[in-house]
């Protein structure tokens, strides 16, 4: 009869723990992010979409062969006067290339990074873009560098 | 109380209103029809905003928000959840037994709906003035088990006709304790008229029947509560419905507007008993305080103590709505064992020792 008593009053008390704590997640604050209008803050390591600066790439070809999917596709043409660039170390260097097209198909990618740990100038970077997704398999490819511009042919 | 409505209605039209014969019948029929249709509109109304803001509830307990997006705060989310159901395609199993699977959701929902034709919302509000009211609503509320038996078993499917045999037995086990609940009101009343017993409880807090006889009536506003939420299939009584266990019970096969009709025959039942435990232990639309508010502020009109009694009338019975959520979000799932050793070895024993000790309190 005691343990009958005990038992309800028990069950009683232990439904009124449970209402607080549940309570007090009523009032706290939520947990849920807005997602279009609030927006993860990226850490700074995050590797989101690889970028190229093209007015600092030298066309040395490293991120081209390190590559282990091969995704980058780099063409450039020779220019007299070669324009000067401050590489990472501070040092200056003669950019003796022009870039005129700097493919990136991040279909292709692998998020690896190789290609941004050896660039001399750090001309190629991660962002922190996280939303790559995209209706066809064409706008997966990013250009990054403008094309040559082809005088126009002379009408004969 | 709706007959002598109508009849002022058709006084004044006859005196204000030149040459309108209608016959009697007529006459009655068609204001029956409309103010049928107010109730209907006011619960499905309800219901909808009752699933909207169960969601809130839920989600809010869990750390999350819940819907937001549709309207101001997600406020017309159950006008979108309703759209969709009614477009969707209405679908009746080959296994099913058709007339009777069709017919299920009117009954349970006629169960429902019936309740509310015997509360008084506010002094002057009601539909009905009967004078077995507690008699009746313990009657028609029987419906809602019948619409679920008939559901679980047309639908052709074992976990169905299972979720329909637990519901029965459930339901059954449960209405012996919200009996004597009930038998204790009345004799505490003297009455099974639910105006009557509103009016009693008049004046202020200390005199609703829930401080009538402390502790013991506030041990049976416990018990009728616990029964309550078993009656109408709320989590931790869910059992008929266990998603985990009988996929989703007597509406499992049950789509487009028939699920809608289940859907807010659970949220009106939901509205209902909570109604009932305010008008029979908490003073339905009387006031907490000595007074009304409002008539203490523009004076004593009858239309001012209406409209602040279904105010508190409501707020009352959403008050025990929101507990009934607040503990869905917080209890796990009785086993069937466990809900009969509730009902029969804890709630009906000490709701009949509360009613015996009540019945000799009574005599002294």
């Amino acid at each position: 009869m005691v343990n009958y008593f005990k038992s309800i009053w028990v069950g009683l008390t232990s439904i009124l723990v449970g209402m607080a704590i549940t309570i007090k997640y009523f009032f706290s604050k939520k947990a849920t992010m807005q997602y279009p209008e609030e927006r993860w803050q990226m850490p700074e390591r995050f590797r989101g979409m690889v970028k190229c600066d093209s007015s600092k790439c030298i066309s040395c070809l490293y991120c081209v062969n390190i590559c282990p999917v091969s995704l980058i596709t780099l063409e450039s043409v020779k220019v007299d006067v070669p324009a000067k660039v401050i590489n990472l170390e501070g040092k200056e260097m003669k950019r003796l290339k022009d870039v005129t097209k700097f493919e990136v198909d991040i279909s292709k990618c692998i998020f690896c990074g190789l290609c941004i740990e050896g660039c001399p100038t750090g001309a190629i970077y991660m962002s922190h873009e996280y939303e790559l997704s995209c209706y066809s398999r064409k706008d997966m490819v990013y250009q990054y560098a403008t094309p040559p511009q082809v005088p126009p042919a002379e009408k004969s | 109380m709706l007959k002598e409505y109508i009849d002022a209605i058709k006084s004044f039209a006859e005196q204000n209103l030149p040459v309108i014969n209608v016959p009697v019948e007529l006459w009655y029929i068609v204001w029956l029809f409309i103010f049928g249709g107010i109730v209907l509109g006011g619960m499905m109304l309800f219901a909808g905003l009752a699933a909207y803001a169960e969601r809130r509830v839920a989600g809010f307990l869990q750390s999350r928000l819940g819907p937001n997006r549709v309207g101001p705060q997600g406020l017309l989310q159950f006008m979108a959840d309703g759209i969709k159901l009614v477009m969707k395609e209405d679908l009746i199993p080959t296994a099913a037994d058709k007339i009777l699977f069709r017919l299920a959701p009117y009954v349970l929902f006629i169960g429902t709906l019936g309740i509310f034709a015997a509360l008084p919302f506010s002094k002057y509000v009601g539909i009905t003035n009967l004078n077995l009211g507690l008699l009746y609503i313990l009657a028609i509320s029987s419906l809602v088990v019948i619409g679920i038996i008939m559901a679980g078993w047309s639908s052709g499917n074992k976990w169905s006709l299972l979720g329909g045999m637990r519901s029965a037995a459930q339901i059954i086990s449960y209405e012996i304790p919200i009996g004597i609940c009930f038998l204790t009101i009345i004799m505490m009343a003297g009455t099974m008229n639910m105006n009557t017993i509103t009016e009693l409880q008049a004046g202020s807090i200390i005199n609703w029947l829930v401080f009538r006889y402390p502790p013991l009536t506030m041990v049976l506003f416990l018990i009728y509560f616990i029964a309550s939420m078993a009656e109408v299939n709320r989590t931790p009584f869910d059992i008929p419905e266990a998603e985990s266990e009988i996929v989703g019970g007597y509406h499992t096969e049950y789509s487009g507007m028939r699920f809608a009709f289940f859907y807010m025959g659970e949220y009106g039942n939901m509205f209902a008993v909570s109604a009932i435990a305010s008008i029979l232990f908490l003073g339905g639309w009387q006031s907490p305080l000595p007074f009304f508010i409002l008539n203490a502020l523009f004076g004593d009109y009858a239309v001012l103590t209406a409209i602040e009694g279904f105010g508190w009338f409501l707020a009352k019975s959403l008050a025990l709505v929101f507990l009934m959520m607040w503990l869905r979000w917080t209890l796990p799932r009785y086993r069937v064992d466990q809900l009969m050793t509730l009902c029969w070895k804890v709630l009906l024993p000490i709701s009949l020792a509360c009613m015996l000790i009540i019945g000799v309190w009574m005599m002294i």
